[in-house]
């Protein structure tokens, strides 16, 4: 049979058998719709809470916190655990590892004010906490805004800030003489601290949402941040001063809490507080993978330089969301499954109805095997169209809970403008598992068409 | 009349000028390409039980006979006695059987699925007491319904089954539904059917069994007309004597069994 006549006997079974393969295929299309809408929603949830929240393709190690440290505090030579050049190196090695960036907390105290811009007033943090991070990790920021350390480029001489132009401020180390005219340091906040901000302390304190305001002035905020001392105390060393300090925007490379500055002056301040032993070793390292099955590799290289995850919450809900979209499409499975016995039903009702017209096209030069095509062929059909339909019916669910939720949810951290992600290779994979059902479904009906056999067939009625 | 002596002119000395020249020149070719001294249809001691153990019922028991090119031969015999079951036997509807049976100088139990309904969708037609239409299509679909399984396709199967439909005399019902036709133009329906891939061989189950006298008559008619323009061989399955006027003979089944054999002198070559 040629499939121009395949096409045939197919157009005229779905003008003529249409009530029930609309049946047929109704089982199906349920089981799709469940499958891609599960789906979506996982791989939506997934680009949330994995992409946004807790990204998935890099892995934080720190030093293992061992109770030596806590003797040698009390025999007053305590010196924080730190990550060394070598085991930055060892890192690199691991295959899977994209590039490996260091990490240095601040080691001394401080605090900031500032945010007139956005706020109409000054607000501050008593406890200033962040990092200092290469700047080559930083690579989401709004073009324009520059993240590296301003005395890169050295300035003027200079005493006080009164002696430099513009925005500019002296830095002047704690035991120099003079000091350089700087740029305000540049600083990147976190999405999440943002958020936070936004939707827990701004509505405390009446203050205005600050996302869009960041995104669109990046230039313009300015902190001033003293050196040396907070509200817990003044570093052992060094003297208090004032630095500016100028946020250029968010990134999901800055630390979750705090602030994050370029590495170099990081560097440069903590050997001025807290000596040239806490400027030299790092207190994190970020590891980036090209696959985060490389994961599991850099967690036992880091045990081995006795490093461990400074945060394991992404393996958590990646391994949670898996479990759930598995559940999820376990579920879809048995829909898919129930409507491929549907299939199998209405089919071999379809077969006994017909055995007279398969046995009439068996006398009139039809093979086993053309029979066998036919049912397949109607079945292929049946899955496309339910695979269609199911796919139609998950996009215009997810349209309405996307509609519901927009209307009638709360503002929350992260709340995304979709919940539902859906790649092509969603709806091919919807369509394919249709087919595959639904050919499952046929295997059955499709084997007893052949083997009807002719002879006796043609003593009924067709 | 020996084989021999059927050729292709006198097929086409014996087709009117009013019959399209296709199914002449067709029919011809077909003849011609046809070993002359090979019978179509060749049986030899074909059994056809069915059941198991006592339950066993033998509905062909041990029947030799061959049919030749351009005859007309009737299985007469009482209900039960095996016609159908022959007929489903020859037509290579039925593989279950045992004994010998060749079609076209092909041994049938040799052939595979594929090859059987190729030579069966190609060479043999079938027309059935019970028409076996399809009622969901119209007479012309249902007349073209066997270019559906020929491969290469029929580049000209509307043309070859209006042509048919003209030869049945129904020729303004090409759009009618079944249903909305007499028994008889049914039968005539499912006859220009069968013609519409030219076979050499055409078997018929009780074609006018659900027929009136008079509408009997004209399908009799019908197949002399066939037979003598076309030099179709035809293989008829009746109860009834008035077919008889159109075999060259008649093989007489009992149980089973080939009884009797009786020649006519109508129709083309004896055996």
């Amino acid at each position: 049979m040629t499939w121009s006549a395949l096409f045939t006997l197919l157009r005229r079974d779905l003008t003529r058998t249409r009530g029930p393969l609309v049946t047929a295929g109704f089982g199906i299309a349920v089981g799709v719709a469940a499958l891609v809408f599960f789906l979506a929603l996982g791989l939506g949830a997934k680009r949330v809470l994995l992409g946004d929240i807790f990204p998935i393709d890099q892995i934080e190690l720190e030093p293992q916190k061992t109770s030596t440290g806590v003797l040698s505090l009390l025999a007053g030579s305590y010196e924080p655990p730190g990550v060394d050049q070598p085991a930055l190196d060892s890192l690199r090695e691991v295959q899977g590892v994209r590039a490996v960036y260091p990490k240095l907390r601040f080691r001394f105290p401080s605090s900031a004010r500032g945010g007139q811009e956005i706020f109409g007033k000054e607000i501050g943090t008593h406890e200033m906490i962040g990092d200092g991070i290469d700047a080559a990790l930083v690579t989401d920021l709004e073009p324009g805004s520059a993240f590296e350390d301003p005395l890169k480029s050295p300035g003027k001489t200079c005493q006080r800030d009164s002696d430099c132009e513009g925005d500019h401020y002296c830095e002047l180390p704690s035991e120099a003489t003079a000091g350089q005219c700087s740029a305000p340091v540049p600083a990147i906040v976190s999405r999440y601290l943002v958020e936070v901000f936004d939707h827990a302390v701004a509505p405390s304190h009446g203050l205005p949402p600050v996302a869009g305001t960041l995104l669109r002035q990046a230039k313009g905020v300015e902190f001033r941040m003293t050196l040396g001392s907070s509200l817990l105390g003044v570093a052992p060393r060094g003297k208090v001063r004032n630095v500016k300090i100028k946020v250029v925007g968010i990134s999901e490379r800055a630390v979750d809490i705090g602030v994050t500055l370029p590495l170099e002056v990081v560097r440069r301040w903590n050997a001025e507080y807290a000596g040239e032993a806490a400027a030299k070793r790092y207190s994190s390292a970020v590891v980036m993978m090209d696959d985060p099955s490389a994961t599991s590799r850099v967690i036992e290289r880091g045990a081995n330089l006795d490093l461990v995850p400074t945060d394991t919450r992404a393996r958590d809900v990646s391994v949670l969301i898996s479990g759930v979209l598995a559940l999820m499409v376990l579920v879809a499975s048995v829909i898919l499954l129930v409507g491929a016995l549907n299939i199998s039903h209405t089919f071999r009702g379809m077969v006994a109805e017909r055995a007279g017209e398969i046995a009439l096209y068996r006398a009139l030069g039809a093979s086993a095997s053309d029979m066998r095509r036919w049912l397949f062929g109607l079945s292929i059909v049946v899955g496309t169209l339910g695979g269609l339909a199911g796919c139609g019916v998950a996009l215009v669910g997810g349209a309405i809970a996307d509609w519901r939720a927009a209307k009638d949810l709360p503002d929350f951290p992260f709340k995304p403008d979709s919940f539902f992600d859906y790649p092509p290779w969603l709806f091919a994979l919807g369509i394919g598992f249709a087919v595959l059902f639904a050919l499952l479904g046929a295997l059955g009906p499709a084997l007893r068409a052949a083997k009807t056999d002719p002879a006796s067939a043609l003593g009924r009625p067709v | 009349m020996t084989d021999e002596a059927v050729s292709a002119r006198d097929v086409e000395s014996d087709a009117p000028d009013s019959v399209g020249t296709s199914w002449v020149a067709e029919a011809g070719r077909k003849l011609r390409a046809h070993s002359s001294a090979e019978a179509m249809i060749r049986a030899e001691s074909l059994e056809r039980s069915f059941g198991r153990g006592d339950a066993r019922s033998r509905a062909v028991a041990g029947v030799s006979f061959q049919v030749l090119p351009k005859e007309v031969v009737l299985l007469f015999g009482p209900s039960g006695s095996g016609k159908s079951t022959l007929l489903g036997l020859i037509g290579g509807l039925d593989r279950q059987y045992s004994g010998h049976l060749s079609l076209f100088g092909k041994d049938v139990g040799k052939l595979s699925d594929k090859e059987l309904s190729r030579l069966r969708g190609e060479r043999i037609g079938f027309v059935f007491q019970a028409f076996h239409l399809l009622d969901h299509l119209s007479v012309l679909d249902n007349v073209q319904a066997p270019g559906l399984f020929a491969n290469p396709p029929l580049a000209d199967a509307e043309a070859r089954a209006r042509e048919a439909l003209s030869r049945v005399g129904l020729s303004d019902k090409s759009q009618a539904r079944p249903s909305e036709l007499s028994g008889g133009q049914r039968q005539r329906v499912a006859i220009a059917r069968a013609l519409l891939r030219q076979p050499e061989l055409l078997l018929c189950d009780e074609p006018t069994g659900n027929l009136d006298r008079k509408t009997g008559e004209s399908i009799i008619d019908l197949f002399s007309e066939l037979h003598s323009e076309l030099g179709t061989t035809f293989v008829i399955v009746t109860h009834e004597h008035r077919l008889d006027r159109i075999a060259s003979r008649t093989l007489y089944l009992e149980d089973g069994r080939l009884v009797r054999s009786e020649e006519h002198g109508h129709g083309a070559d004896q055996p």
